[in-house]
C-alpha cells in the first residue's frame, strides 16, 4: 500500500466564519420569535404513539389499536399486565376492539371499594377435607371441581390471602368479585384432591395447619407441604397447635396459665411452619372460629396480621382484621348453596 | 467556491428560520375519519353518563365522567363548570353524612352510622375519619359475636362442672353443628388422642345435649369396630370403652363388647405369657398381669401367674444364694 501524501495545512478564511456566525444569530432569532398560535386544541384527536388521545394524572385516554388487549394496554400503561380488570371494570368490558376507546384509571380511584348503592366484600372460603364419602365437613372432588368450574366460568377472582391485607389497609383495590379460598386442618386430601384441581384452574389457596396434626393417618406430610408450597400456589399458615378451642379455659386455670398455654398455641404452629417449611406466617385461622382478645394481642405480638373466624360472610375493607368472616363450605350441600356464599357486594342502598 | 457554497447554504437556513414554526396541523385534518368519529362518541357517551349519574346523585361517579368528558375537550368550559359544580356537591354531601354519621355515632345508632359514613366514602374513598368510624364499628360487632360464642361456651364448660346453675343446655341441641363435625373429622382423620380430647371437652361442656351425645358416641363406637377387624385390639377396646363414656347412659351391647374384647385380650397376653415364661419370667409375669388385668375372672392367668411369680421367686433365691459371700 502507497502512504498517502501529508494533508497540506488548511487555509483559514475568516468570511465563512462570519457568515456562520450571522446565520447563528438569525436562526436565533428566528426562534425566539413566538410561532403563529395554533387553533385551540378542540378535541384532541391526534394521538401519540401509544395511542393516547388524552391524558391527566388520574386518566390516559387511548384509542385501541389492533393487537392491543386489556392486558397490553395495562402493561402498556399501569406498568403490569395483571392490572387488565382495573381497565376492564372501568370500562365495563371484556375485551377490547380496535377503534375503541378506552379509558384508563392510571391510579386505583376507590380501593376500598365503596360506592353511592353499597360495599365491595371479599368472600373467604373454608374448606376442611376432600373424599369421596360426602359429609358436612367433607367435600366430594366432583363437588369441589363444579365449585372452582362455576368460580372460573363467572368472572370471580381467586386470590391469595395476603391480597386481603392490603385491601382492608386501602392500599390495593381488588377485583370486584374476588374470592380467597382456605383449607383448614391439613388433611391429606388437600394434597390429593383439592390440589390438582386448584392448579387446573391456577386458584391459590391457603391451608390452616394445627401442628399437632402431623404425623396423623389422613394427615398431610411435610414432604407434601413443600410440593403445594413450590408450586407457588399453596401458601400453610398456622391453626394452632392443638385444635383446642381457643376461648376455653381448663378447669381452674389461673389468667397465667391461660395466657401461657395461649402462647403455646400461637407460637408452636408458627415456629413448624418457620423451620419446616421457610414460611413466615401472616394470618392464623382459629380453631373452631372462636377468638378472644388475649390470643388476638398474642397474635399482633407475634406479627400475625389476619386472623380468621368461622362467622360467615363477605369482608368489607373496614372488616376488623383479626376476626375476619369466613364463610363454610359443607360437603352435604348443593352448588347452589355454595352460590349463596359468594357474597363479594353488599348493598346499601335504601338503608 | 467554498465560500460560494457556505452562502448558500446560510441562505438556506435563514429562509427556514423565517420560515413559521411547524405547527400541529389541526386535530380534525390530522385524525382519520373513524378516530374522530370514535373520540365523539366517546365525549357523546361520557357525557350522557355523567349527567345520568348527576340526575342519580351520584355526585362522585358524575365528577368522574365530567372530568374525561373534559380530559377529551378541554376547550369546553361548560363541562369545566359541571365538573366543578359535581365536586361541590362532593364537598357538601361529605360534610352532611359526616355530620349525620358522627350525630348517629354519639346516639348509639351503629346502623345509620355504618350507612352515613359509607355514603361518605362512597363520595370521597379517602375520607379518614368514616373509614375509621366504619372500621369501629365493625370490630365492635365482630367482638360481641365472639364474645357471645365465648360466653356461651364458658357458661356450658362451667355447667359441665358444677360451677353454674343448671339451664337450658348452653349451645344449642344440634347433633350436626359445626363444633362437633369438626371434631369428629380431626377424630375420623386419625388425630385419635387430639380428637378424643375435643370430642370430651364437647360433651363436658354440653352434659344435656343428648344428640350430639349419641352421634358422637356412635362414631367413637364405629371406630372401634374398624380397629377391631384390623386387629387392633387394644385400640378397639379402649374406643369401645370410650364410646360408652361419652354416651353417658348403659349400652348393653357396647357393654357386652367391651367385656368380650377384655376377655380375648386377656387370652391373647395369657398366651404370650405362657410362650415368654420359658425363657424369660420377668417379661411373662408382665404378660400375664395384663392378662389378669383385662380380664380379672382369668383363672388360667391367674394361676400361671402365680406361678411365674413363685418362679421368679425361687430364681432370686437361687441367685441370691449363689452370690459369693
Amino acid at each position: 500500500m502507497i502512504p498517502l501524501p501529508p494533508r497540506p495545512p488548511r487555509r483559514r478564511s475568516s468570511l465563512p466564519r462570519a457568515l456562520a456566525w450571522l446565520v447563528a444569530a438569525l436562526l436565533v432569532h428566528g426562534c425566539a420569535t413566538p410561532p403563529p398560535r395554533s387553533p385551540a386544541p378542540e378535541p384532541p384527536v391526534a394521538t401519540d404513539s401509544g395511542g393516547v388521545l388524552a391524558r391527566d394524572d388520574d386518566f390516559a385516554i387511548v384509542l385501541a389499536r389492533s393487537g392491543d388487549t386489556l392486558a397490553t394496554l395495562a402493561e402498556r400503561h399501569l406498568g403490569d399486565a395483571r392490572r387488565d380488570w382495573w381497565i376492564a371494570e372501568f370500562n365495563d368490558v371484556t375485551e377490547i376492539r380496535p377503534g375503541q376507546t378506552v379509558v384508563i384509571p392510571l391510579a386505583p380511584r376507590n380501593p376500598i371499594g365503596v360506592h353511592r348503592d353499597g360495599f365491595q366484600a371479599v368472600t373467604v372460603l373454608c374448606y376442611h377435607r376432600f373424599g369421596n364419602r360426602a359429609s358436612k365437613l367433607t367435600v366430594t372432588p366432583a363437588a369441589f371441581a363444579a365449585q372452582m368450574d362455576y368460580l372460573a366460568r363467572n368472572g370471580y377472582h381467586v386470590v391469595p390471602l395476603a391480597r386481603l391485607r392490603e385491601f382492608l389497609a386501602g392500599k390495593e383495590p381488588l377485583p370486584r368479585k374476588t374470592v380467597v379460598i382456605t383449607i383448614d386442618d391439613g388433611y391429606r386430601a388437600t394434597y390429593d384432591i383439592a390440589f390438582p384441581i386448584l392448579r387446573k384452574h391456577g386458584f391459590p389457596a391457603t391451608v390452616f395447619l394445627y401442628s399437632d396434626f402431623v404425623g396423623a393417618g389422613d394427615a398431610l406430610g411435610f414432604a407434601q407441604m413443600k410440593e403445594l408450597v413450590a408450586s407457588g400456589l399453596v401458601e400453610i399458615q398456622p391453626h394452632s397447635k392443638t385444635h383446642a378451642n381457643l376461648t376455653l379455659r381448663l378447669p381452674d386455670e389461673t389468667d397465667a396459665a391461660y395466657r401461657e398455654r395461649m402462647r403455646g398455641e400461637v407460637d408452636v404452629p408458627i415456629k413448624v411452619i418457620q423451620e419446616r417449611l421457610s414460611l413466615p406466617s401472616l394470618a392464623y385461622a382459629y380453631p373452631y372460629g372462636d377468638v378472644n382478645e388475649t390470643v388476638v394481642d398474642l397474635l399482633a405480638r407475634r406479627g400475625v396480621a389476619l386472623g380468621l373466624t368461622v362467622t360467615p360472610g363477605g369482608n368489607g375493607f373496614f372488616a376488623y382484621p383479626y376476626m375476619l368472616r369466613r364463610s363454610m363450605v359443607f360437603g352435604n350441600e348443593d352448588l347452589d348453596s355454595f352460590k349463596a356464599r359468594l357474597v363479594t357486594f353488599v348493598r346499601t342502598a335504601g338503608r | 467556491m467554498r465560500v460560494r457554497g457556505c452562502l448558500a447554504c446560510c441562505g438556506a437556513l435563514l429562509l427556514a428560520a423565517c420560515a413559521e414554526a411547524p405547527v400541529q396541523p389541526p386535530p380534525a385534518a390530522a385524525a382519520p375519519g373513524p378516530t374522530r368519529q370514535a373520540v365523539d362518541a366517546a365525549i357523546a357517551d361520557h357525557r350522557q353518563k355523567a349527567q345520568r349519574h348527576g340526575e342519580a346523585g351520584d355526585h362522585a361517579a358524575a365528577a368522574r365522567e365530567w372530568q374525561i368528558v373534559l380530559l377529551l375537550a378541554p376547550g369546553d368550559n361548560a363541562v369545566r363548570a359541571q365538573l366543578e359544580a359535581a365536586r361541590s356537591a362532593i364537598r357538601q354531601g361529605v360534610r352532611d353524612n359526616l355530620q349525620a354519621g358522627n350525630a348517629a355515632l354519639r346516639g348509639g345508632d351503629a346502623d345509620r352510622a355504618m350507612a352515613a359514613m359509607l355514603r361518605v366514602l362512597a363520595l370521597d374513598p379517602e375520607n379518614a375519619e368514616a373509614a375509621k368510624a366504619l372500621r369501629d364499628i365493625d370490630r365492635q360487632r365482630l367482638s360481641r359475636i365472639q364474645a357471645g360464642r365465648a360466653t356461651r361456651a364458658g357458661q356450658s364448660s362451667a355447667a359441665a362442672t358444677g360451677r353454674a346453675a343448671p339451664g337450658p343446655p348452653a349451645i344449642a341441641e344440634a347433633g350436626d353443628s359445626y363444633d362437633i363435625e369438626q371434631r369428629i373429622e380431626m377424630f375420623g382423620a386419625g388425630d385419635l388422642a387430639g380428637g378424643l380430647r375435643e370430642l370430651r371437652a364437647y360433651v363436658d361442656a354440653n352434659p344435656r345435649n343428648d344428640a350430639a351425645r349419641q352421634r358422637i358416641a356412635a362414631v367413637v363406637y364405629e371406630r372401634s369396630q374398624e380397629a377391631e377387624q384390623k386387629g387392633a385390639w387394644e385400640d378397639a377396646l379402649m374406643l369401645c370403652e370410650q364410646a360408652a363414656s361419652l354416651r353417658g347412659k348403659p349400652v348393653p351391647e357396647w357393654t357386652a363388647r367391651a367385656q368380650a374384647l377384655r376377655k380375648t385380650l386377656s387370652e391373647q397376653y395369657f398366651e404370650r405369657g405362657v410362650q415368654a415364661y420359658r425363657t424369660d419370667v420377668a417379661s411373662a409375669i408382665r404378660l400375664l398381669e395384663t392378662s389378669v388385668r383385662y380380664d380379672p375372672g382369668n383363672r388360667k392367668a391367674q394361676a400361671k401367674l402365680q406361678e411365674a411369680r413363685a418362679a421368679d421367686e425361687k430364681l432370686k433365691r437361687i441367685e441370691r444364694e449363689a452370690k459369693p459371700r
